[in-house]
C-alpha cells in the first residue's frame, strides 16, 4: 500500500482512516470485536456494512492471519436504519393491512 | 501470563478492571485479570451508560455519591477520555401516586446530600426543551447525576492498569476453581493454570457459574434488557430522561441510547425482539414526539444480574476465605464500578474498605438481613 492509500477512508459513516485503523491494530487491539470499539469505525448509519470488512482484510494482513480466522461481529437488526415513528404503531400497522 | 499471581480478577467489564488498577495503584501489582471474550463483552459493553445517585436505599446512595465524585475526575485520573458528563437524571413523574413518592424519594436524597429536587413542568422544559409537557406531572431533578462511554471506560482502566504492570488476559476461559491445603486456589484457564492467593469474581452473568466452581450459591436470576441506539445527531436533548422503566440519553457521540423493560425475567438468551421496539418507540415519542422521525440504527441486549434485594453482593465469603465477590449489581454494575473498584482493592490490599461494605456481604442471604431498594429502571 502507498502513503495514500493510507489516508484513505475506511469507514465513511465515521471518518476512520485505513491509517487510524492500522494505528489501534498496532496498540494491541488485534481483534474485530475491540479493534472497532477503539477505533469507532462501523458503528454508524449503514452498520459497518461498507468497512467491517475492509477493516478485517487490514487487520487480517497486519497481524498475518487469514480472513477466517477473524471472528466478524455480531450483526445488530435493523439492517438499514428505521424511524422510530415506524415502530410506534409496530404490529398495529401490520393489522391494518 | 505467569503460573502464579497474588491474585486473579475474574472478568474483564468495569468492576474486574476497576479492582486490578485500585490494586495496582496501592502497589499490589501481581494481579491478572481474566476475561473469556473481549474486554467490556458483557454487560459493561451492552449498558445504557448512565451514572445516578438518585437511589431509594441508604446503601446504594452513600456508594454512588462517591462514585459520582469519582467519576468527575476520572477521565484525569486514568489520562484517558472516559467522557464523563454530568448532564443530570431527570425523572417524569405522571400520577399523583408517583409524584408523592418522588416528593419522598427527594427530601430521603436530600438527607444524604443528594441534592435531587422537585421542579416543574416550565422548569423541565428548560432543562429538555424537546419535552412533551403533557406527558407528565412534575419532574425529578439532579444535576450531579451523568454519562459516561463504557468501552472507552474500559480501555482508560485496562490501559492504566497494564501501565502498573496487571496481566490482562483476553478469549480466557476459567472452567474451574479449586482451593489447595495450603490456602490458596487454582485457577484452570484455557490457557493453563495459575495458582494463586485470592480470587476475585466480577464476572458478571457468569458469576454464578463461576462462584460454583468453590461451592458458593448466589442466589441470582439473569433477566434480558433490550436496548437500541439510533443515528447519530447534533447534541439537543440534555438530560438522562426516564420514566416508568423506559430511559435514554443522548451520548457524546450524538446517538440517542436507551431503552425499556420487556419483562424477560431468567432468560436464556439476550437475542432482541420486535416488541421491544415497539414499547419503547411508543413511550420514547410520546415524552420527546420529534424522536419519531429519528432514525433507529441498531438493537441489542444484556443481562441484568438481579440478586433478591436488587443490591450486588460484594467482599468476602466467609466459608472460602480469599474469594471474593463483586457482583449482582441488578442493572447498576457500570455506574458502581469505580467505587467498588476502591473498595474491593482496599478489603484485598488492605484488610478492610474506607467505607463500611459489610452488610452488602454474601451472608446477608442466609441471615435474612435484606437490603431495600425500588429504583431499578429499564
Amino acid at each position: 500500500m502507498t502513503r495514500e492509500d493510507e489516508n484513505m477512508i475506511a469507514c465513511r459513516c465515521e471518518d476512520i482512516s485505513v491509517q487510524e485503523i492500522k494505528d489501534a491494530i498496532h496498540a494491541g487491539y488485534t481483534d474485530l470485536q475491540s479493534l472497532k470499539r477503539y477505533a469507532k469505525f462501523g458503528l454508524g448509519p449503514c452498520q459497518g456494512k461498507t468497512c467491517i470488512l475492509l477493516a478485517a482484510q487490514i487487520l487480517a494482513r497486519e497481524t498475518n492471519r487469514t480472513l477466517d480466522q477473524i471472528m466478524t461481529p455480531t450483526a445488530r437488526p435493523p439492517i438499514d436504519p428505521v424511524p422510530i415513528g415506524f415502530f410506534v404503531k409496530g404490529k398495529e400497522a401490520d393489522d391494518e393491512k | 501470563m505467569r503460573s502464579s499471581y497474588d491474585c486473579v480478577i475474574v472478568g474483564g467489564g468495569i468492576s474486574g478492571l476497576a479492582i486490578a488498577y485500585e490494586l495496582a495503584k496501592r502497589g499490589y501489582k501481581d494481579v491478572a485479570v481474566v476475561e473469556e471474550c473481549y474486554l467490556g463483552s458483557g454487560s459493561t459493553g451492552r449498558c445504557g451508560s448512565g451514572i445516578r445517585a438518585q437511589f431509594t436505599s441508604p446503601d446504594q446512595i452513600v456508594l454512588l455519591r462517591e462514585a459520582e465524585e469519582m467519576w468527575v475526575h476520572m477521565s484525569d485520573e486514568l489520562e484517558y477520555d472516559i467522557h464523563f458528563n454530568a448532564c443530570g437524571y431527570l425523572f417524569l413523574w405522571d400520577t399523583p401516586e408517583l409524584v408523592e413518592k418522588a416528593r419522598q424519594n427527594v427530601a430521603f436524597q436530600n438527607e444524604y446530600g443528594i441534592m435531587s429536587r422537585i421542579i416543574d413542568r416550565q422548569e423541565a422544559k428548560e432543562i429538555c426543551p424537546s419535552l412533551n409537557t403533557d406527558s407528565f406531572l412534575v419532574g425529578q431533578w439532579y444535576d450531579k447525576d451523568g454519562k459516561a462511554f463504557p468501552f472507552d471506560t474500559v480501555t482508560g482502566y485496562a490501559q492504566a492498569a497494564r501501565r502498573l504492570g496487571v496481566d490482562i488476559l483476553t478469549t480466557t476461559h476459567v472452567f474451574q476453581l479449586e482451593t489447595t491445603p495450603a490456602h490458596t486456589f487454582t485457577v484452570h484457564t484455557t490457557q493453563g493454570n495459575i495458582e494463586t492467593k485470592y480470587v476475585v469474581n466480577a464476572a458478571g452473568p457468569g458469576s454464578k457459574e463461576i462462584a460454583a466452581m468453590l461451592g458458593v450459591d448466589l442466589p441470582y436470576r439473569l433477566d434480558k434488557h433490550q436496548i437500541m441506539a439510533t443515528e447519530p445527531l447534533e447534541q439537543f436533548l440534555g438530560p438522562m430522561l426516564v420514566k416508568n422503566s423506559l430511559y435514554y440519553l443522548q451520548t457524546h457521540r450524538g446517538n440517542i441510547v436507551g431503552g425499556t423493560d420487556t419483562g424477560d425475567k431468567n432468560a436464556a438468551d439476550v437475542d432482541c425482539t420486535f416488541e421491544f421496539l415497539t414499547k419503547f418507540a411508543r413511550e420514547a415519542t410520546e415524552i420527546v414526539p420529534r424522536l419519531a422521525g429519528v432514525k433507529l440504527m441498531r438493537q441489542w441486549a444484556g443481562y441484568y444480574v438481579v440478586s433478591p434485594d436488587a443490591h450486588p453482593v460484594l467482599g468476602p465469603i466467609d466459608e472460602v476465605p480469599g474469594f471474593f465477590q463483586a457482583n449482582g449489581y441488578s442493572g447498576h454494575g457500570f455506574m458502581m464500578g469505580p467505587i467498588v473498584g476502591r473498595l474491593l482493592a482496599e478489603y484485598i490490599a488492605v484488610g478492610k474498605p474506607s467505607i463500611d461494605i459489610e452488610h452488602y456481604n454474601f451472608r446477608r442471604f442466609a441471615r435474612g438481613e435484606l437490603l431495600t431498594e425500588k429504583a431499578v429502571i429499564g
